[in-house]
């Protein structure tokens, strides 16, 4: 039998969630992306209007689907379709963004149920173009006690740094997984 | 000019970082009864590696000469192959090394008599004895190798900076081993730098021994004009009586040599640590998590992620924290001491334990999913 294991990208526009999960994606990364219109098109030529899809195909076949949330607001309410059952929130801010700060409170909050029965790993993405907040900037917003956020200033495009995402997300959920 | 009574040393064809290793130990204050020869002309000791090819027709003239030689070789069978030769055995154990060059210091040179010392003279020197004999077994427990079990995980290569010390008891094992004193590393100078150049807005200059190095706060890099091996014996080596030195100024950045500061001062305390903890260290009380290190940019080793998983839900002693996760207590440690020295953790009150009691961490394994996660992980693992 097969199980049905999903681990949730999410974050605003342009963070970085397609190429996130094309990065450690099995499979050819499915896009539901349009044309931008709004607010949006200042950023991007296309967006994802639904879902992305990817896949890790562990040896057995099990699948751990990754999806990916759309970034704007007026999608929100996939967002709690979308988490139904995940594993776990790997949340992407876009560092070159002005809004960075509040765009992390805003998904923090979005997603808090879901991170309460889970859990979060943050990646900051283009810090290295054009980064308008230091990473100490955004842990003020993370760390109130416990638990502590992970938080990391990734790549998208990095194999290595969203699967060091995953890891921290699969360790903070159970610490005494063994390899 | 060779000074009267110390023993002049030539090291001979030994791998270049045992080479620099030997070097930076037999010139520092460790080594009392030796120094690197400056010339050819009064060589007292040659030390020989006996496992790489040699000259015989140097073991054949230390007779000739009067001369000496420590042989280091790695054959539990090695016999001296000469009576003027005295065997050291690798790795390389510096109260070894060190019996062995002042035996040879011994027969080269009349032990002085001395007068009876007085009281005083006494304890100082005893207590100057039982100093040297604590940095000994720190560099010791510094420059040992790892063990071969930690070999296989080829992932995390940076495990080989935990060392190999054993797990202890706090309650009944002597816990000299597993501490080190901040002030002998250069990390202490360099955090002290770091830390001037963000408070006063002002680049640092670093003065050690084997270069210079300069702290730009603005950007948070280091430039440096350190050789690579160099650097690693800064980095490693204790510096008894040439702490670094600091200052505030101008001086434009090394062209070449240039480092994240953050990820090189974690790289630092890391390489120091060895399985050690900073001194007074305590090993029962919880730690405390104040932020998730930045690991995307930062060395990390074998069992880092899970540890700082588990710090970051529930108040655990360093103790436990090995305890429960089933790891040998260097790892938690290392991990703990470049946490600590960059701020990320400190050790709480037992109150804070306390008041943390309620959050603990929500394993999922509830659902069995702990073997699961494990393949997740091994797929990820063998892709990077």
């Amino acid at each position: 039998m097969k199980s049905n294991h999903k681990i949730i990208f999410s974050g605003p526009v342009g963070a970085g969630k397609t190429t996130a999960i094309t990065s450690i994606s099995d499979i050819p990364t499915v896009r539901t992306e349009e044309a931008a219109s709004d607010e949006t098109k200042d950023l991007k030529d296309t967006t994802t209007v639904a879902l992305d899809y990817g896949a890790i195909i562990l040896q057995d076949s099990t699948r751990i689907h990754l999806y990916g949330t759309p970034g704007q607001k007026r999608f929100d309410f996939m967002w709690e379709i979308l988490t139904n059952g995940g594993i776990g929130l790997l949340l992407l801010i876009d560092g070159s963004d002005s809004n960075a700060i509040k765009n992390l409170k805003f998904f923090l909050s979005s997603f808090k149920n879901f991170i309460n029965k889970t859990s979060v790993v943050v990646g900051i993405t283009k810090q290295d173009v054009n980064k308008k907040y230091n990473l100490e900037e955004y842990q003020e917003v993370l760390n109130k006690g416990l638990p502590v956020v992970p938080i990391y200033e990734i790549d998208a495009r990095s194999k290595k740094d969203v699967s060091l995402m995953v890891e921290t997300l699969l360790y903070t959920l159970d610490p005494k997984i063994s390899i | 000019m060779n000074r009267p009574n110390i023993a002049n040393i030539v090291l001979s064809n030994l791998d270049t970082l045992t080479e620099n290793t030997l070097a930076y130990f037999i010139n520092s204050n460790l080594c009392q009864n030796a120094k690197l020869a400056l010339s050819q002309n009064n060589i007292h000791i040659y030390i020989l590696d006996l496992d790489r090819k040699y000259d015989e027709y140097l073991i054949q003239n230390v007779e000739l000469h009067q001369q000496h030689i420590i042989g280091i070789h790695l054959d539990s069978e090695q016999n001296p192959l000469s009576n003027r030769m005295t065997l050291v055995k690798k790795p390389l154990n510096v109260s070894e090394l060190t019996k062995a060059i002042d035996k040879v210091h011994q027969e080269l040179f009349k032990p002085p008599v001395l007068p009876t010392p007085n009281k005083e003279t006494k304890t100082k020197h005893s207590a100057k004895i039982k100093h040297k004999d604590q940095t000994h077994r720190n560099l010791y427990n510094a420059i040992d190798e790892e063990k071969n079990e930690d070999d296989i995980h080829l992932r995390y290569k940076a495990q080989r900076y935990v060392g190999n010390n054993e797990d202890v008891d706090p309650q009944t094992d002597d816990l000299q081993k597993i501490y080190i004193n901040a002030e002998n590393y250069f990390f202490s100078s360099l955090l002290e730098a770091l830390s001037a150049g963000q408070s006063n807005r002002s680049t640092v200059g670093i003065k050690t021994s084997l270069g210079t190095m300069i702290y730009h706060y603005k950007e948070n890099l280091i430039s440096h004009d350190i050789e690579k091996n160099k650097l690693k014996l800064l980095q490693t080596t204790p510096l008894i009586n040439q702490a670094s030195k600091f200052s505030l100024n101008s001086s434009p950045p090394f062209k070449e040599h240039v480092m994240d500061a953050i990820s090189f001062a974690w790289d630092t305390v890391i390489q120091t640590s060895k399985g050690r903890l900073p001194e007074n260290t305590n090993l029962i009380k919880p730690v405390i998590l104040l932020t998730w290190p930045n690991f995307t940019k930062l060395r990390i080793f074998r069992h880092a992620i899970p540890i700082t998983a588990l710090w970051s839900r529930q108040r655990i002693s360093l103790v436990e924290t090995a305890k429960l996760l089933v790891v040998p207590q260097r790892y938690v440690f290392s991990l703990y001491g470049a946490m600590n020295a960059l701020g990320y953790a400190k050790i709480g009150k037992f109150e804070d334990e306390v008041t943390q009691k309620s959050k603990v961490i929500k394993p999922l394994s509830q659902q069995n999913n702990s073997n699961f996660f494990s393949k997740i992980m091994s797929h990820l693992f063998k892709r990077k």
